[in-house]
């Protein structure tokens, strides 16, 4: 029976902000990606990776590819992906996991593929994605092995 | 002469056991059902009386007796067993009966219940009992005298699941209204939620004759893939924004014994129905008298007759629903209804079923037998009006079913604070309006066509509420729906003189608490709701009233002289019926209930054989144990291995903040007590952080990478707490162009210190670190074992040491290289106790003493607070109080015995000065390997400059163990830093 | 309770933390540093305790991050109105490409 929780490393997770976003800021960002920029909570697919807004004037870029972040050099930047771990939901049995883990709105229409959201779980900050296979839970990287474990546990039960 | 099962009710059969008996119930009973079945009438004594009890109803209103179920650590008292379904194995047992239920010594409580009148706990042991032990010897004897069920001491086997849920309109009840209500909501596309708290759906339909149509309703619900229906489900709460709290029970065998449903609904419809409420009268407690709806359910329903000869006592219309009922099954019905004049349609229908009606007549005493005193009979009078009767003649009977009234159950909406009225007219609260909507039965609309309107119109006020629907509401019901109006009838007293006792009117019969326990509430002052209730105990039991609480106040208002509706009903507050514990812990319990965090390091210390301490959440080296060594020998080895060569530690705990942008050095120098700004590229600093109220909050290190970047660390405990307060500030500052960045976690670090840590260093790295090239505080970004690596060098213990960052993939191979390098120094891995014995040997201060208290005055670092520059906490660290010179500083201590052992919190005294609490405290020890004694750093009243040599005695109060110390300065070795540039 | 963050939408309230009285602007919430100390002990130490409405600072902590401006009924508890306490989160969400 394939695990419903599975524990891995990050990709890279960078993070872009400025003190002011213009409509031209974001013109410039739209044309690096290649594609129009997603609404809050939605992801958008580039070249080797999503980008979504995580705040008003804060960016994030999460995959192997080149940031679009280039076409923001006065941006102030910082890298996240090592301090998170990823935790990959997959199976018949994900979003009654991912409905135990967190207390977002996880219906169809509420949460559909593309999505995202930073929420809480047991007091840590995690950030959700829900792609075509399944969902991925971001955590903090101290707490991954923890979550992970519990969260498989949970599956367990749910599967018995 | 008790109950039985009727012909024609049949279903597969259910073994159980009541008090030690095997016996037999149907599947779909309650095991309250299935004991009537079984012609159990007895099922407990009560509270404080001991008096002997039955089941009154047939629902979460029961008032008669409370069980016991399941054994050892499963043993769940205090249970209804009008709500308990009954399962194959299910073991109940009665509760506050000694020896027998039967024979219950208890029984003497009965004669002396004069003496335990509402209040008595305050009456008693007053005057010459006062303070004496008397009152705790009686105490003793109170309690077990009087008692629910015991509880099982030994921790909770269960699991129990916690799952959140959302849906557009979650609908309380599966009655006729709600799955009305429902249907609406879902055809308008509706999101549905319907929650049911029975193990069988249906509601009231579950009575009816014909349970056809029922099945089909439900079927046809369920097909629809917007509805969820959700059977043995209670909401229990409703809560700020629309959240509901929802338990489940779950089958057993499953995984969880319930789940609790944080359900986030937009919308919440309230179809919970009404409570029958009877009237009260002389002995009216007896096992046998139940509610008549009670008696209808349990004859329609369950198939079970509680008795061949029942007497049906009423007030109002819905009691000819029962005897009718009764009368189809075959059972002798004697219908007395309050009212001079009976409905004239409902009287024939019961008529021509064969009840004998006598309209006009009340209860007025019941009798027990001498045995057991359950139900015998009843003496009965004709209705004076205002609930007088004389008592005129007796009726024989083994069930006496009451019916006075409905209560809407409108805990829900109350829940909600959309405050109840009192209808005169229908004798009742009916709920207040708001966002949740009220239908059916719980919005006093009586009749079954009134509660399928009053549904679909609740059902189609959500749809427009949410926009799902354009089109119009609909018509409601309006409440009522009776023939003939109620006799607002609440208690039946003798008229003129009774001749002998008029026996007890229990008004809450599981707390044992009488009419005239009301009454004497009142007269003693105790006059409002909210006080007679709290002075009686009225509705404090696990039915929290539903039957008795609107008897209560309508006998509080008669004895004030006032109408009922005058008085505000006692606030209902979640959860509507008990609930377990276990829900509300749900999966946080156990070894685990907290998560465990763990450093990237965390594999290779525990493969060196490191011993972890639990530091907050996180799990910490805290010594590395050679065989044969404990915690004392490892650590002191390690200490003075970090002083003779070297030593390898974990700091990736550390709190790490980037702080970046063209004023961040400006945003530092505002936060910092001391100066920022001016920190030098490729440079560190030590720094002292304060709260806007001039109390230290943390004490970290600032790193300046490039002009417009900088990494702050500060202690593992403060990590959140700084970079909130960073945050806090950045948004107060938004002139200022600079970025916040929490990276604790991005970063994981090794601690190189001793007077070989460069050697160690070097040989991790291709870069020059010299002492030329990396000075003491300088920062260097390199390579360390071939991956991106921040050196500062930085030191906690006061040897030579460096702080290697990398990132946490490039850890294992970190370690690897160091600890080898350490090794072939003549080093190895020291932890969290070695960290702390170097530490207080400098002085240097943690936690222990940044408690939340102090300033930098009271650190020995008053120049840390810069004169010449503005800051957080610099104005009001100059208040009064914080610029007194009396107040404790820090202070070195060392025994005057060197095997002395002082222990941590220790409270100092001038010698012969050594009661209260003293003159400071001692805030960490250490036994020092260098020193050969165990030192310690304290706080005391004018510091060293007032204590320098001088003794002070160390008290723990605690251990009572007495240490009498040398003061001096907080600093035990070193005091010019030399050992830095060793 | 539940707050609609004005960029992620409506979250349980365990995603926020209340940080006290909102002036209605970041640069009035506290006193100049170089102010004098009474002006700070009003600010740190004095508050108000309103019966109704009241206007508070919250940041979404385990969200967005953004400090926010939350009008509340302390007798209600309904939540007014909730919007981004620093007008330059207001003016990057009205930017358009």
């Amino acid at each position: 029976m394939a695990e419903t929780a599975i524990l891995s490393p990050c990709p890279p997770l960078r993070q872009a902000s400025l003190p002011a976003i213009g409509a031209p800021a974001l013109r410039r960002l739209a044309e690096a990606l290649g594609a129009p920029l997603p609404p809050p909570g939605r992801a958008a697919a580039g070249e080797g990776g999503l980008l979504w807004r995580a705040a008003p004037r804060s960016w994030r870029w999460l995959g192997e590819g080149a940031a679009p972040f280039h076409a923001w050099p006065e941006a102030a930047t910082v890298e996240l992906g090592p301090g998170l771990s990823r935790i990959a939901l997959r199976g018949p049995l994900a979003r009654e996991v991912a409905a135990r883990a967190v207390a977002l709105d996880l219906r169809e229409a509420a949460f559909p593929p593309g999505a995202v959201a930073t929420t809480v779980h047991r007091g840590a900050t995690v950030t959700l994605l829900r792609g075509a296979e399944g969902w991925d839970l971001l955590v903090p990287r101290s707490l991954g092995e923890d979550f992970a474990a519990r969260l498989a546990e949970i599956a367990g039960r749910l599967e018995g | 002469m008790s109950g039985f099962r009727l012909r024609g009710h049949a279903a597969p059969l259910v073994p159980f056991t009541w008090q030690g008996r095997a016996m037999l119930g149907a599947q779909g009973d309650t095991l309250a059902a299935a004991l009537l079945a079984n012609g159990v009438r007895t099922v407990g004594r009560s509270f404080k009386h001991h008096r002997p009890r039955g089941i009154m109803a047939a629902g979460e209103e029961e008032a008669g007796a409370l069980v016991t179920l399941g054994e050892g650590a499963r043993t769940t008292p205090n249970l209804k067993p009008s709500v308990v379904e009954l399962e194959a194995g299910l073991v109940a047992r009665a509760q506050n009966c000694w020896p027998s239920l039967r024979f219950d010594l208890g029984a003497v409580n009965d004669r002396l219940s004069p003496l335990f009148a509402a209040g008595f706990y305050y009456k008693t042991f007053m005057g010459p009992f006062a303070d004496t032990r008397i009152w705790m010897a009686c105490e003793r004897l109170i309690r077990r005298a009087a008692g629910m069920g015991a509880a099982s001491p030994l921790p909770d086997p269960d699991l129990y699941d916690r799952v959140h849920g959302h849906c557009d309109v979650l609908v309380a009840g599966s009655g006729p209204a709600g799955l009305a209500a429902a249907r609406e909501a879902a055809d308008a596309g509706l999101d549905v939620v319907v929650a049911e708290a029975d193990f069988a759906l249906g509601g009231d339909r579950l009575s009816d004759r014909d349970p056809q149509e029922l099945a089909a309703a439900l079927a046809e619900l369920d097909a629809l893939p917007n509805v969820r229906l959700m059977a043995r489900t209670m909401v229990f709460g409703l809560y700020d924004h629309g959240v509901a709290g929802l338990v489940e029970r779950l089958p057993a065998g499953a995984p969880w014994r319930e789940r609790l449903h944080v359900m986030h609904a937009r919308k919440v419809v309230a179809a919970t129905g009404a409570l029958q409420r009877g009237f009260v009268f002389g002995d009216n407690d007896r096992p046998g008298v139940m509610s008549a709806a009670a008696a209808r359910t349990y004859v329609r329903r369950f198939g079970v007759a509680p008795a061949r000869e029942v007497v049906v006592a009423g007030a109002e219309d819905s009691a000819y629903a029962a005897s009718i009922a009764l009368a189809q099954a075959g059972l002798d019905v004697i219908h007395l209804d309050a009212r001079e004049a009976a409905p004239p349609a409902l009287a024939e229908r019961a008529r021509a079923a064969g009840v004998d009606l006598r309209p006009g007549w009340v209860p007025v005493r019941t009798q027990g037998h001498a045995l057991g005193g359950e139900l015998r009979g009843l003496s009965v009078g004709r209705h004076l009006g205002d609930g007088r009767a004389r008592a005129e003649t007796r009726l024989p009977a083994e069930i006496l079913a009451v019916s006075g009234g409905w209560s809407p159950s409108i805990h829900l909406t109350t829940q909600a604070r959309q405050k109840p009225a009192w209808s005169a007219e229908l004798g009742c609260f009916l709920p207040g309006e708001g966002e949740v909507l009220s239908c059916g039965a719980a919005a006093g609309v009586w009749s079954r066509e009134g509660a399928e309107t009053s549904g679909r119109a609740a059902g189609r006020l959500a749809a427009i509420a949410l926009k799902a629907t354009r089109r119009r509401p609909l018509k409601d019901a309006d409440p009522g729906g009776d023939e003939a109006p109620p006799a607002a009838l609440w208690e039946v007293r003798p008229a003129g003189r009774a001749f002998h006792g008029a026996g007890k009117a229990y008004v809450d019969p599981l707390h044992d608490v009488t009419a005239d326990d009301v009454r004497l509430a009142r007269q003693e002052g105790f006059e409002a709701p909210e006080h007679m209730k709290r002075y009686t105990t009225l509705g404090m039991a696990p039915d929290q009233g539903k039957a008795g609480g609107v008897i209560g106040l309508a006998v509080l208002a008669v004895a004030r002289g006032e109408g009922t509706g005058s008085l505000a009903p006692t606030t209902f507050r979640p959860p509507y019926a008990p609930v377990s514990m276990g829900i509300f812990a749900g999966p946080d319990r156990g070894p685990g209930w907290a998560p465990v965090r763990r450093t990237p390091f965390h594999a290779q210390a525990e493969a060196a054989g490191a011993v972890f301490v639990d530091a907050g959440l996180w799990k910490r080296a805290w010594f590395f144990p050679r065989p044969g060594e404990d915690l004392t020998a490892a650590s002191m080895r390690e200490a003075a291995m970090v002083r003779a060569t070297v030593g390898v530690a974990d700091v990736s705990t550390l709190g790490k903040v980037e702080v970046q942008g063209r004023d961040a050095a400006a945003f530092l120098d505002r936060i910092f007590a001391n100066p920022m700004a001016n920190l030098p590229v490729g440079r560190a600093r030590y720094g002292l952080l304060l709260r806007e109220d001039g109390i230290v909050l943390d004490d970290g290190t600032v790193w300046r990478l490039a002009g417009d970047r900088f990494l702050v660390t500060c202690t593992t405990a403060h990590a959140a707490t700084t970079a909130e307060h960073l945050a806090r500030w950045r948004f107060r500052w938004p002139e200022l162009d600079a970025t916040v960045d929490e990276t604790t976690e991005a970063w994981c670090g090794l601690a190189l210190a001793g007077p070989r840590s460069r050697a160690v260093l070097e040989a991790l790295t291709g870069a020059d670190v010299s002492d030329a090239a990396l000075p003491h505080l300088g920062v260097r970004e390199i390579e360390a074992t071939g991956a991106p690596a921040r050196v500062a060098r930085l030191s906690f213990s006061g040897e030579r040491a460096y702080e290697v960052m990398v990132r946490p993939e490039a850890a294992a191979a970190l370690w690897q290289a160091a600890l080898a390098a350490a090794g072939a120094e003549g080093g190895g891995p020291y932890g969290l106790e070695a960290l702390d014995i170097l530490r207080v040997e400098k002085g240097h201060v943690t936690g222990r003493e940044i408690d939340g208290r102090v300033t930098p005055g009271d650190l020995g670092m008053p120049g840390m607070a810069s004169r010449a520059k503005d800051y957080v906490g610099r104005a009001l660290m100059e208040r009064e109080g914080l610029l007194d010179p009396a107040r404790p500083v820090l202070i070195g201590l060392r025994p005057v015995e060197p095997g002395a052992k002082v222990a941590g919190g220790a409270l100092l005294h001038p010698l012969g000065a050594e009661t209260g609490r003293g003159i400071g405290h001692v805030s960490s020890v250490a036994d020092s390997p260098a020193l050969g004694m165990r030192i310690a750093l304290g706080f005391a009243a004018g510091g060293p400059a007032r204590w320098d040599g001088k003794l002070l005695m160390a008290k723990d109060p605690i251990s009572g163990r007495d240490v009498k110390m040398r003061a001096g300065p907080p600093c035990f070795l070193d005091p010019w830093g030399e050992r830095l540039h060793g | 309770m539940r707050l609609t963050c004005p960029f992620c939408g409506p979250r349980d309230v365990a995603e926020f933390v209340y940080e006290g009285p909102f002036s209605g602007a970041p640069q009035t919430e506290r006193p100049a540093l170089s102010a004098a100390p009474a002006a700070w002990v009003e600010a740190v130490f004095l508050r108000d305790q309103p019966r109704g409405e009241t206007r508070e600072l919250w940041r979404h902590l385990h969200g967005c991050g953004c400090f926010l401006d939350v009008l509340r009924d302390t007798l209600t508890h309904e939540v007014r109105a909730v919007a981004f306490a620093d007008p330059a989160d207001a003016a990057a969400m009205r930017a358009k490409p």
